[in-house]
């Protein structure tokens, strides 16, 4: 009940705080001229892994309106084409995971996917900002793992993109001041991204939304935030409550970093917060990090330490469904992520990165050098290892119902990128 | 940007202890050429459009990588860059505020504060042969000492040396100012261990909006043997801009 009045009494605010300040704002001659421009990029990515290839042809256009300079309108969508092991239905049916049966959908072609990944519109009226649309929710300092990023999933490794997902969704923020400013969203799809329509997404206690006060002055930048996640697994809905912070700054010429979520567990009938015999390393969320540049060497180390209370310390408690429903990003509670970027002339660069989980002391190492003839385009080689005991998280092998599914093995890799 | 490094030049040309003369025979001290070439370069904001051809090879013209930016400025510790040129970083923006950074990346939809923020690291990790230092507007008053180590017909030589108590990459400045008009022709970068490491020079000096301003910056890096040009295309003073290009919380919106 709460929560819903809640979503109503944001909506009403923001109604009226847009309405009541159109006006100003259409009085408002602009300065900047009426600009549109149509942009993206092209990849291709080819990889070996044991002999199969695979190959991921991924285009994104990006197209931006912009009437005046308080109004925007942003669209991006993206083709894949994916063949052999890149392909998820290939690499999962192989194994006997397909969660479809391809033959049963003869029109259905499996071999690509175009998306419409986002189109939002941004208007700003004097302090006053709301987006709304499909659109990249991306909140949080640290670099690899985001505590506080809780609208949808992260495109963890991958290869060939970094775009954030688009959400739908309103976000409306206020600047209070040059140091003060609060933002809030309300999201209308839950995290996993479901593509089933129920009339229960629309209950008020099933709609993801977070509020942020953040400040950005001074030597460090902080944020304190109140998100809602949730998620649609095995046919329920996962409802959970997080207080959240984060905060950036500098230590010298070192860069640190940390993000925060808190898990506010609730009671069975999810009336009232009740913490229970929850253990706090169980309900933290925590990345803390940092980098150092060393600019005579144009060479950027980076590290980040990361705890998640979701997770197990335990090998034996790994749930690989939890993975695949995508529930947790990552099996285990603790993780160290290692990043060394050096550049050789304008033209080369080698980044050297791996995530060691701690827990079990199982690896991702990846290597990859890049070339960049041109400003608009790079072309890359690298190789993804893995390497750990039998039955840790990055060994390759994970086992669900006694059966040991081999789905991450090493992987050499070509990729080049144009941008247009 | 160009606006921003101008402002930093007019900086470091404080207190200068020796007596000299002007054109007009008059006794210059530090103080007086300082505020002569402030009044000439103060300017409330301004908006630039400018192209900075980075060189890798400093004699090789054919592998110059260009880029275009859109700039606006609120007196010299204000900045905001949006980059619209090459297409790979296009939409990312920069905001500067005294020494503080934030940039946002359009592809991730995240702002990021720029912390670990080395003095000798290229400005914003895209301003070629410019660094974080050569960029802090006004600041150099506070970090060094001045004085006069040459005097031609027609132009000052200054030597700027770092204040003991101040942080700085470089070991000395030496500082052309031209005297007609209190133009900065030249500066030289000097490292302890390089000696001579990258010089700046002024040219195509064109009037704008009452000022004379030089549309072409040349940064020649001798140890990289690298060079990098920034080229104003289009440049106004003292416009009205929106007070949200400068503040953390709204200048990618």
């Amino acid at each position: 009940m709460k929560t819903k009045a809640f979503i109503i009494m944001l909506i009403a605010i923001l109604l009226t705080l847009f309405t009541s300040t159109m006006a100003i704002a259409l009085d408002d001659p602009s300065p900047v001229e009426e600009s549109f421009s149509l942009y993206g990029y092209l990849v291709n990515y080819l990889n070996v892994m044991d002999g199969d290839f695979g190959d991921e042809i991924y285009l994104r256009m990006k197209g931006e309106w912009k009437p005046n300079e308080n109004l925007l309108f942003h669209m991006e969508f993206s083709n894949a084409f994916k063949m052999g092991n890149l392909n998820p239905y290939a690499l999962f049916g192989g194994i006997g995971l397909s969660p479809v049966d391809q033959n049963q959908y003869p029109l259905t072609d499996f071999n690509q996917e175009l998306k419409l990944d986002h189109y939002w519109a941004s208007a700003t009226i004097k302090q006053f900002n709301i987006q709304f649309g499909k659109i990249p929710l991306a909140w949080g300092t640290a670099y690899v793992f985001n505590p506080t990023s809780k609208a949808s999933l992260p495109p963890f490794l991958d290869m060939v993109t970094e775009e954030t997902p688009g959400t739908p969704a309103i976000i409306p923020s206020y600047t209070l001041n040059e140091q003060y400013s609060i933002l809030g969203y309300v999201a209308f799809q839950e995290k996993l991204a479901k593509n089933t329509a129920f009339i229960s997404d629309g209950k008020s206690e099933n709609i993801p939304y977070g509020l942020k006060l953040q400040s950005a002055s001074g030597k460090f930048d902080w944020s304190v935030s109140w998100i809602k996640e949730v998620l649609y697994v095995n046919g329920a809905y996962q409802k959970n409550h997080y207080l959240g912070a984060d905060w950036v700054g500098a230590i010298g010429n070192v860069g640190v970093y940390g993000e925060m979520a808190l898990n506010l567990p609730r009671n069975a009938a999810d009336t009232a917060f009740e913490f229970g015999d929850n253990d706090l390393k169980d309900l933290i969320e925590i990345s803390l990090g940092g980098d150092y540049s060393i600019s005579e060497m144009n060479l950027t180390t980076r590290f980040e330490l990361h705890h998640q209370g979701k997770g197990e310390a335990d090998i034996l408690n790994y749930n690989f469904m939890r993975l695949l429903t995508g529930e947790l990003p990552m099996l285990a509670e603790d993780y160290l992520f290692l990043a060394a970027e050096k550049e050789f002339s304008d033209y080369y660069k080698l980044t050297i990165a791996t995530i060691l989980n701690l827990n079990d002391g199982s690896y991702v190492f990846y290597p990859e050098f890049s070339y960049a003839p041109y400003l608009d385009c790079i072309i890359a080689t690298g190789v993804l290892l893995f390497g750990g005991s039998q039955g840790s998280e990055f060994n390759g092998t994970y086992t669900m119902g006694g059966i040991g599914y081999e789905i991450i093995k090493p992987t050499f890799y070509v990729k080049g990128k144009l941008s247009f | 940007m160009l606006n921003k490094t101008m402002s930093l030049f007019i900086g470091c040309l404080l207190l200068m202890i020796p007596l000299s003369m002007a054109e007009d025979g008059t006794r210059e001290t530090a103080d007086s050429i300082i505020k002569n070439v402030e009044a000439k370069q103060n300017f409330t904001t301004s908006k630039s459009q400018m192209s900075m051809i980075v060189y890798p090879d400093k004699d090789d013209e054919k592998t110059g990588r260009k880029m275009e930016m859109l700039s606006y400025q609120k007196g010299d510790e204000y900045s905001y860059m949006a980059v619209l040129n090459p297409k790979s970083i296009k939409g990312l923006c920069i905001l500067s505020r005294n020494q503080d950074q934030w940039i946002y990346f359009p592809s991730t939809g995240r702002v990021r504060k720029i912390a670990s923020k080395s003095k000798s690291e290229s400005m914003g990790g895209i301003g070629g042969d410019f660094s974080n230092e050569d960029m802090e507007a006004g600041k150099w008053q506070e970090k060094y000492s001045f004085a006069i180590a040459a005097e031609q017909n027609d132009s000052w030589v200054i030597q700027a040396l770092p204040l003991p108590e101040k942080q700085s990459s470089y070991v000395k400045l030496v500082i052309t100012v031209r005297k007609k008009d209190y133009q900065i022709l030249r500066i030289d970068y000097y490292k302890q261990k390089e000696g001579l490491c990258k010089n700046l020079t002024m040219d195509e000096i064109s009037r704008i909006s009452g000022r004379d301003v030089p549309t072409k910056m040349t940064m020649t890096n001798h140890v990289k043997n690298s060079k990098t040009v920034v080229l104003m295309t289009k440049t106004e003073y003292d416009l009205p801009i929106d007070e949200k290009y400068f503040n953390p919380g709204q200048f990618y919106k």
